[in-house]
């Protein structure tokens, strides 16, 4: 554990400064996790390095990357276990050096990998994390039973935390991440090692969560996992942020075509003719039953593709653009390296 | 005022959820049950050894050593409690930072708004709370010492206060040790050490020809001068004190520096905390330099050491001093006893990577390696620590006067049976690592266990010749304080009793030669050679089938 002091530091203040006048403070809304050329190096290693982004309230963040590439080092950055060697981070508009304590206020933490104390009863383990957040004795009963329902744990609130599921286990710690209310969630891998339904549950929790309206910083390496419901992600390799943005914004910049799958009863041969004379068209690939071809160019373009292949007789069954997967923009912008 | 407020709060164990956890922890299950068990079976036997040999030695008239049976008691239980809590304290609190470290929950610990002082006081009484819970369960065997007479409840609730201090500092000093440590093993380790040399720094107050400041300053000297109503005040500046007075509040001093500097490498210290610790680091170091420089060494320079070797004729003060360095280097076995197996592992470690390809140290840094290596050495220098002050101890007494009077034979077969004992411990502990090489706690549970039945057998026949002749006295020579000498736990409680034995005007040996303790240290070391050659032939063929 690295060693965590606030000693005031006048390159850290100019860069605060800077940072705030970036901002234009009061004009644009405050993002929610805010850094600028954060560094982190162990001896010879470079962890994490001039890693930048910015997370608006309420977004879901998905932080992705190879094992080893520096989430984990970045993570621990904002939420004040690590002091980063260069660059600086704002929670929510506190400073992760100088303000520790009023970041860890509105923070919920939920590392990759954790333990569970022995001989302690589940609104036990709940109890004492809600006891050392300074909660009122008088609210914390209801709090235990509020984030146990939340996180469909009710039924194991008597048993002893060190006889629950892998997965239970990771509910649980989603819950004790919960007691105090945060802001913003910074979850660790939150679904590794677990079996395929425990994942679902997950999953399910966190849309939970995005609809009480929390920031979540999530960071994984298996993709699919965050596919569906995050609003923004960030790529990271060999510590550097590779790409960073709405999976929308990134998908465009990516991939400015569209690829498109038609589905035909019957001989495909009319619909690849009809393809070949559309202006935008390229790369048909022509199947039993179904044609897959890429588009470019305008969207008054492409809606007139459909009315030809029916007006031409094409028995048409499907017609629809095959979306992007964060899977195929990982390996597009990643090259295989680890940090 | 505000720091005064924020003070408060954070020192309310009702506010403290780590003390609320801990008890709710430790409570569970059987392990404080047995702890306290095996306490009370270890001050049970201590009494039954000491009330036989007490019984015996009356019985036969050879009583110069004993005053009165309810003081004699009450001093062997205490001091066997003064020990037992020096090795029971660290093992039960150096965990507090480093089993959250090890299980993965520090960092979810730390990123509560839990203040370091908060989290040192709560993991601190936690322990202290157990401990004090061992020293309470101690007071119906006390009160039976009460009823035989020769100790006052003032003596009584004095010594009680003295040890729950002691038990406070070496949990906090465990605490702060854990919070700097890596690991827990050695967080134990070096808690335990800190522990054990503070019961040996006892021997050195012991040079003092009465009571000194200091005298408060380990808990054997605590308990000693307590036990003596005559030796209660201190002189200081040409008044008298009550020793334990300064050396309550240093005590106190030190405890609450280890609280505030201990967790300061884990968390960012408040600023009414780094004011505090600077005032109460000034505090301590005046206290110190009161207590030592002043009201002790003063006295000790002017007649204590001169005074110690100069009489002729009696044990005096160097025999205290033997006395207490022997009981100590006991308790040094015991705790060499329980890390000797670990030492053992690491020899075997560095056995195997040197003689096979396929090691256990394969795949291991330079930097483990070194680590292995510094841990097989652990017990070596152990018994470094228990040789060095036996050295000490003879020389001083071949150089004074002393040598007439003191059994001198008696105190170099004294020291083979503690080496025979370590040496032991440090076989035991290979088997067991030879026997179960990847099951750390399986090899200390067979090593202690192993070891404590060897220190503790002979005391069985001990036991059953004290009760034997208790109603049917017939020999010249009590045949059961003949065999206490040859037990480890019976010298134990011959030091308790009488500082070093002299074994010649105790009646015991053949032909009025001291040959009881040289027989048992002959013993023990020849046992140690077996074990080691059967160890080392077991090795040879676990390397050739390999």
């Amino acid at each position: 554990m690295a060693r965590l002091s606030e000693e005031p530091d006048v390159v850290l203040q100019n860069q605060l400064e800077r940072f705030a006048h970036q901002r234009g403070d009061g004009e644009t809304p405050m993002a929610m996790v805010e850094c600028q050329g954060l560094r982190k190096v162990y001896r010879d290693l470079v962890a994490v390095n001039d890693l930048s982004l910015s997370i608006g309230e309420g977004e879901i963040f998905g932080f992705i990357g190879p094992n080893g590439a520096g989430k984990t080092t970045t993570i621990k950055m904002l939420v004040t276990l690590l002091r980063p060697d260069a660059g600086t981070a704002l929670v929510d508009g506190k400073c992760v050096i100088r303000e520790q304590e009023e970041v860890r206020k509105v923070i919920g933490y939920m590392p990759d990998f954790f333990g569970v104390y022995d001989d302690i009863k589940v609104w036990e383990y709940l109890d004492f994390f809600a006891t050392a957040y300074r909660i009122e004795r008088h609210r914390r009963p209801q709090i235990i039973d509020d984030v146990l329902a939340l996180t469909d744990l009710t039924i194991k609130k008597e048993a002893f935390v060190e006889e629950l599921s892998r997965g239970m286990k990771q509910r649980l710690c989603l819950a004790k991440t919960l007691v105090h209310d945060p802001k913003v969630l910074f979850l660790d891998e939150p679904a590794s090692g677990l079996d395929p339904r425990a994942r679902v549950e997950i999953r399910e929790l966190l849309k939970e969560l995005r609809n009480l309206g929390k920031t979540i910083f999530i960071s994984s390496h298996i993709l699919s996992e965050l596919a569906d419901f995050v609003t923004q992600v960030g790529i990271i390799e060999q510590g550097r942020l590779v790409v960073s943005g709405s999976v929308d914004d990134i998908t465009a910049q990516l991939q400015p075509f569209k690829r498109v799958t038609v589905r035909v009863a019957g001989d495909t041969a009319p619909v690849v003719e009809v393809l070949q004379q559309v202006p935008g068209v390229r790369n048909i690939e022509s199947e039993p039953n179904e044609v897959r071809f890429e588009f470019e160019g305008e969207d008054g373009g492409f809606a007139g593709i459909l009315p030809a292949l029916v007006s031409r007789g094409c028995q048409v069954t499907g017609f629809g653009e095959q979306e992007a997967s964060l899977e195929e923009i990982f390996m597009r912008v990643t090259r295989g390296a680890v940090a | 005022m505000n720091a005064i407020r924020r003070l408060w709060f954070e020192l309310n164990p009702i506010h403290n959820p780590l003390l609320i956890r801990e008890l709710r922890s430790r409570m569970r299950g059987p392990r404080l049950f047995l702890l306290i068990l095996l306490f009370q079976g270890c001050l049970m036997v201590v009494l039954a050894v000491t009330w036989s040999l007490v019984y015996g030695l009356h019985y036969y008239g050879r009583s110069s050593i004993v005053s009165s049976r309810g003081h004699q008691l009450f001093v062997s239980l205490i001091v066997a409690e003064a020990m037992m809590i020096c090795v029971i304290v660290p093992a039960l609190s150096a965990g507090a930072f480093t089993l959250e470290r090890e299980k993965q929950t520090l960092e979810m610990l730390l990123m509560t708004p839990l203040t370091g002082l908060q989290a040192a006081w709560g993991k601190c009484l936690g322990p202290f709370l157990v401990s004090s819970l061992l020293l309470v369960t101690s007071l119906p065997p006390a009160a039976s010492c009460l009823f035989l007479g020769g100790v006052s409840l003032g003596e009584v609730c004095l010594c009680l206060v003295g040890l729950a201090l002691f038990t406070l500092l070496y949990t906090a000093m465990a605490v702060a040790i854990s919070a700097q440590s890596r690991s827990t093993a050695a967080a134990v380790f070096s808690g335990e050490v800190l522990a054990v040399m503070f019961l040996v720094a006892g021997g050195l107050e012991a040079l003092a020809p009465g009571p000194i400041l200091a005298s408060a300053l380990t808990p054997l000297s605590w308990v000693g001068r307590v036990c003596s109503p005559e030796e209660l005040y201190a002189g200081f500046l040409g008044t008298a004190v009550p020793f334990m007075i300064p050396g309550a509040a240093l005590l106190c001093l030190t405890t609450a520096f280890l609280l505030l500097h201990g967790p300061t490498r884990l968390v960012a210290p408040r600023p009414h905390h780094v004011a505090l610790k600077r005032l109460v680091g000034l505090a301590t170091v005046a206290m110190l330099a009161v207590v030592l420089v002043w009201g002790s060494l003063r006295d000790l320079l002017s007649s204590g050491v001169g005074a110690s070797f100069a009489p002729p004729g009696s044990i005096g003060g160097l025999s205290n001093l033997g006395g207490l360095v022997a009981m100590a280097s006991m308790v040094t076995c015991l705790a060499a006893a329980l890390y000797a197996n670990s030492g053992a592992t690491g020899h075997l470690q560095v056995i195997y990577a040197l003689g096979l390809r396929r090691g256990l140290l394969e795949g291991l840094r330079p930097r483990s390696a070194f680590a292995v290596g510094a841990e097989a050495c652990l017990p070596w220098a152990l018994a470094g620590w228990l040789v060095v002050p036996g050295v000490v101890l003879l020389g001083a007494a071949l150089m004074g006067e002393w040598l007439h009077t003191s059994d001198v034979p008696g105190l170099v077969g004294l020291f083979a049976v503690e080496l025979g004992v370590l040496l032991l411990a440090y076989f035991i502990g290979l088997g067991a690592a030879l026997r179960h090489p990847w099951d750390l706690a399986k090899q200390r549970i067979l090593a202690v266990g192993t070891l404590v039945v060897l220190i503790a057998y002979p005391a069985v026949p001990f036991l059953a010749w004290g009760f034997w002749n208790a109603a049917r006295p017939s020999a010249a020579v009590d045949p059961a304080v003949w065999a206490s000498v040859a037990s480890p736990a019976g010298l134990l409680v011959l030091f308790a009793c009488a500082g070093v034995p002299d074994f010649r005007s105790m009646g015991i040996g053949i032909g009025g030669h001291t040959l009881a303790p040289w027989m048992a240290g002959l013993a023990f070391l020849l046992a140690a050679m077996a074990l080691g050659l059967r160890n080392v032939s077991h090795l040879c063929r676990r390397l050739r089938g390999r």
